[in-house]
């Protein structure tokens, strides 16, 4: 016996949408309201907090709106503060100032590095007084002090570490006269700790120059003066690896010359890791072509 | 093939969850993707004149309809157009159209507003 049938209706029980999308759509606001629908409930505080949301809204934001960063070397003005400045695409026709909410001992500040929209910086020149700086959530961290003895010729370089989901600071100092110490900080742990390369090897590091220590490949490039075990002193690039926390040592390029009056220095270009010599009057840039093959030759890489 | 649930849902004749009108609009979404596929300006426009019109509680019945049919693309559309709608809106008004509810202690939700004052600058009045 047949039953008559109604016509299929749009049954709104609740009217309400599953919590996970949800979270997709919210995953898709600026960060400003993000912050602000924190307060809606206790749960979707949390599932905000949670890191799969964090990476998934990180992966929502427009790409195409490169943030470049400058911030003045030295502060000349009245108040003491330091001001960044942020382009907000890579047309540079919009840009916006933004002041830095904490203060250092000296003037001068330098920009360590940038990861996800996290900045590190340092005062300028010593490198003793280090802050980690979210300017979307408005938030920010000084960072403990060294774990070393007396700092000095230091250098920075700030890092993300994709498989612990954690960032790092890694800090030399050329406080000897043959081999420099090396700490790192990770946030996760909120505390410095040594690293050491290796008994049999001196490690002087070299500043970069005015650049930021590049940040490629899951490893922080230093140009470095190395000395092992029955050996002659050689110019390399020492490369650390974040994730494993060891260093590897890159030769210079084929073709670049060993001098003390020449200007070096690496970069990170386009995503891979750039090496830039200055000789008289010529300029050379060296791009590394494959980064896997420098792990299994030990050289590199191709000419620009 | 793009949603599975598409041969399900005429093959389910008992079925409340989608209506014809909703149907209609979701459904030619994937072929007018292919047509204008290199371009992802041309589609935006399309998809701005498909929702000009669409109220945020209208959106819930669309997305409802896509996260049904399975169609991961609509579905981020739809919820990317609904998170530009609220995006300026209190927290009250952002409670009430998830129909979720407070489940603070008195005084921590005040805290916390506290907290990130400046993230309730410039918010749609209700």
């Amino acid at each position: 016996m047949s039953q008559t049938r109604e016509p299929p209706t749009l049954r709104h029980r609740n009217n309400h949408l599953p919590y996970d999308v949800v979270l997709n759509i919210l995953g898709q606001l600026p960060v400003k309201s993000v912050m602000r629908l924190r307060c809606v409930s206790k749960s979707l505080y949390s599932s905000i907090a949670s890191p799969d949301f964090i990476s998934t809204h990180l992966n929502n934001i427009n790409h195409d709106n490169a943030h470049v960063i400058h911030i003045e070397s030295e502060s000349t003005r009245v108040i003491n503060r330091q001001v960044c400045m942020v382009a907000l695409a890579r047309t540079f026709d919009r840009i916006s100032e933004i002041g830095v909410p904490f203060d250092f001992p000296t003037k001068c500040v330098q920009i360590v590095g940038s990861c996800n929209g996290l900045l590190c910086l340092a005062d300028y020149p010593p490198g003793n007084v280090v802050h980690l700086w979210n300017p979307s959530i408005r938030r920010f961290k000084k960072l403990p002090h060294t774990c070393l003895g007396l700092l000095k010729h230091v250098t920075l370089g700030f890092a993300y570490c994709s498989e612990s989901n954690d960032y790092k600071v890694v800090r030399t100092s050329g406080s000897s006269l043959s081999t420099s110490e090396i700490e790192m900080y990770s946030l996760s742990s909120d505390s410095w700790k040594r690293v050491e390369i290796s008994v049999t090897t001196d490690v002087i590091f070299c500043k970069n120059l005015v650049s930021p220590i590049p940040f490629v490949s899951g490893a922080l490039h230093w140009m470095a003066s190395v000395k092992e075990e029955n050996r002659m002193t050689e110019t390399d690039i020492m490369a650390f690896d974040v994730n494993s926390e060891k260093f590897r040592k890159l030769a210079l390029p084929h073709g670049s010359i060993d001098g003390p009056l020449l200007q070096r220095c690496v970069a990170s270009f386009r995503g891979k890791l750039a090496f830039f010599e200055e000789s008289g009057f010529q300029y050379s840039i060296w791009v590394m072509g494959d980064y896997e093959m420098i792990k299994q030759r030990g050289r590199d890489l191709s000419m620009l | 093939m793009k949603f599975c649930t598409v041969k399900q849902y005429f093959d389910d004749e008992n079925n409340n969850n989608v209506t014809n009108g909703i149907a209609t609009t979701v459904i030619p979404l994937p072929n007018k993707h292919l047509k204008i596929k290199a371009n992802n300006k041309e589609m935006e426009q399309y998809e701005q004149e498909l929702l000009r019109n669409v109220m945020p509680q209208e959106l819930t019945k669309l997305i409802l309809a896509a996260n049904y049919l399975n169609f991961k693309e609509a579905l981020d559309f739809f919820c990317r157009t609904v998170a530009n709608a609220i995006q300026n809106k209190s927290v009250d008004y952002v409670r009430k159209f998830f129909g979720l509810e407070s489940d603070f202690e008195p005084g921590e939700e005040e805290k916390l507003c506290k907290e990130f004052a400046w993230s309730f600058e410039g918010v749609d009045e209700d």
